[in-house]
């Protein structure tokens, strides 16, 4: 098992009260903007702020475990459960809202539209939306549990750091197409990076239930150029004709379909 | 949360306040003689400087809602009327506030919302005093063509049938454009978003949204067909115009039970829709829209009403496929019922 740190991550760790386990990249943000030339600024809005604004390829990461299976965290019972899932239940195939963070590693494209009071992704995926406000105002007390949750924002710097509860438990969502699986306990803290180029996205997971520690993803959202023709976002409609659901095969070897 | 009965729901307090305006005193002289059209433009003449938004647009942003007992056409009761008077308006108010219990579900209903369950379709008329969201026809009655309302009638006919016959929000498709911006029984709000190039409404119901481009780049080739279309915005002035084409010939016009007959009338390919919003105040932006689409209607038609800002307001996530269960549930229902209809020959 290969665990990647950084300075960030040790930072992000302290407030977690755990160590932080990194999966994928093992480059830390600062490190990425190394590499850029210093004389290119990032874009930032008219009050000053980094704009995330614009429409960006959303990378798309059907498998959180990106080739490291092994080094996810996993309780006992997130072992199980991952183990125990059952493709032909992805909730998705129901038309659901996929939970955070599935929205953000769709293969489609995301719209970014920042004010200077929320940062709004309009998605491809679902034809749908996060509104996320960015004054830090606390998480509801005692809320319904949501597909989304309830998401809160501010700024850190540069950065715009999201926190994330009150998402629903199974079988609603999933972590990713692959299955790995979330309990009602899920915590989602995301950190949005502009760069000159591009979003550095770095999302962790912090769901004690599943997983022993918080883990963490970094991916790299790019901006996309409109395609002649066509909108930024297309008519996503999930529901029409969707006759999937009855003929979706078990993956779970020794059960007959039911 | 999950509200699939809605579009199912015929609204009680609606039939409440139609039967209400029946028996309120008639308009004086001055009143009838008043257009509509004049009462939408009182108020959006008041002389208002809109703040603007970092990059010079006008400044619609916000959280916006439109719940209104005002009907979306002219009752035959009130034929005749563009406006109903102040005193009629809170006489309405007053009789739909104290809209008695709904009646138990009758034997093998399964029953649906109530007003004690849940509905928020509002609680006040439009300040316009406006007697229909119709304003255009004078009549505030949509010119449907017979053929038109005769699609419609078969498919409320064969909703037991297929998933087919009914209309797009039932099927969580989407309530449509501009269906979506008129008012229904609850889930009434709309956040209006501004960053360069576009304006952006998030609509609580059902969780949509559009991206309304205003770069001044053309319409899609007509080739690319959209349930909602292709917006492309601009400002005319302090007013933003939005207009539609491209969209597909499967969707409806109005989703909603609130817009009554219209509700589930078809669009077809020709469909276009020019919307405009004007903020006409801090906490008032001035809505209208006209829909032509000449197979459907004998003439273009038009719907105004004003959005009210409501700071205060919180959208919440309306998830359209949380316990979907209605849609199988009539198509089941539907077999059963031929089922013993068989056996009973």
């Amino acid at each position: 098992m290969k665990i990647f740190r950084s300075a960030l991550g040790l930072a992000a760790a302290a407030l977690w009260a755990a160590p932080m386990f990194w999966l994928g990249a093992p480059g830390a943000f600062a490190q990425t903007a190394g590499i850029q030339p210093v004389s290119k600024p990032i874009p930032r809005t008219p009050g000053g702020k980094p704009d995330f604004s614009g429409f960006f390829d959303v990378q798309y990461t059907p498998n959180m475990a990106m080739g490291k299976e092994d080094a996810i965290p996993y309780t006992p019972s997130g072992k199980a459960a991952y183990l125990n899932h059952d493709a032909k239940d992805d909730p998705t195939s129901n038309c659901w809202l996929p939970g955070v963070p599935r929205i953000m590693q769709s293969p489609y494209p995301a719209q970014f539209v920042q004010t200077p009071d929320s940062l709004v992704i309009l998605f491809e995926y679902m034809h749908t939306f996060r509104s996320i406000p960015l004054n830090g105002r606390p998480h509801p007390k005692d809320m319904e549990p949501a597909f989304m949750g309830d998401s809160t924002g501010h700024w850190e710097g540069d950065e715009i750091v999201v926190d994330t509860v009150g998402l629903k438990g199974p079988p609603w969502t999933w972590l990713d197409t692959a299955g790995h699986q979330h309990s009602d306990n899920l915590h989602v803290i995301e950190r949005f990076r502009r760069t000159p180029d591009n979003i550095e996205y770095q999302y962790t997971v912090d769901d004690s239930k599943m997983y022993a520690q918080p883990w963490t993803l970094k991916r790299v959202y790019t901006p996309l150029k409109l395609t002649p023709a066509l909108p930024e976002l297309i008519e996503y409609s999930c529901s029409e004709n969707n006759r999937d659901i009855p003929h979706l095969v078990t993956t779970k070897p020794g059960l007959e379909q039911k | 949360m999950h509200n699939f009965l809605g579009p199912f729901f015929t609204s009680g307090s609606l039939a409440a306040i139609v039967a209400a305006a029946v028996l309120v005193a008639p308009a004086d002289a001055q009143t009838r003689s008043d257009s509509t059209q004049k009462v939408i433009k009182t108020s959006s003449t008041k002389t208002w400087i809109p703040t603007r938004t970092p990059d010079g647009q006008p400044d619609l942003q916000g959280v916006w809602t439109n719940a209104t007992l005002t009907p979306f056409e002219r009752p035959a009761e009130l034929a005749g009327r563009a406006t109903i008077t102040e005193q009629e308006a809170r006489e309405i108010e007053k009789r739909a506030s104290a809209t008695p219990a709904d009646a138990p579900p009758k034997p093998g209903d399964p029953g649906g919302y109530n007003s004690q369950v849940w509905s928020d379709g509002g609680s006040t008329w439009l300040s316009t005093r406006q007697t229909s969201l119709v304003v255009d026809p004078t009549d505030g009655r949509v010119p449907v063509k017979p053929a038109a309302e005769a699609k419609r009638k078969y498919d409320l006919e064969h909703v037991a049938d297929s998933y087919e016959y009914h209309s797009t929000w039932e099927r969580c498709i989407t309530r449509g454009v501009p269906a979506g911006m008129f008012p229904a029984g609850y889930n009434n709000a709309y956040q209006i978003l501004q960053s360069p190039g576009y304006v952006v409404i998030l609509s609580e119901m059902i969780h949509e949204m559009r991206l309304i481009p205003i770069d001044g780049r053309p319409h899609l080739p007509q080739n690319v067909r959209q349930w909602n279309g292709d917006s492309r915005g601009h400002w005319e002035g302090n007013t933003l115009v939005v207009d539609t084409t491209n969209y597909n010939d499967k969707g409806v016009i109005a989703t909603s039970a609130a817009t009554g007959r219209i509700k589930g009338i078809h669009q077809s390919e020709a469909l276009h829709v020019v919307e405009r919003f004007q903020r006409v105040d801090a906490d008032t932006i001035s809505y209208e829209v006209t829909i032509s689409d000449p197979e459907i209607y004998s003439a273009p038609w038009r719907v105004a009403m004003p959005l009210t800002r409501d700071s205060s307001y919180k959208i919440y996530e309306y998830a359209c496929h949380e316990g979907n269960l209605a849609m199988g549930d009539i198509l089941r229902g539907g077999r059963e019922k031929e089922k013993a209809e068989a056996a009973g020959k």
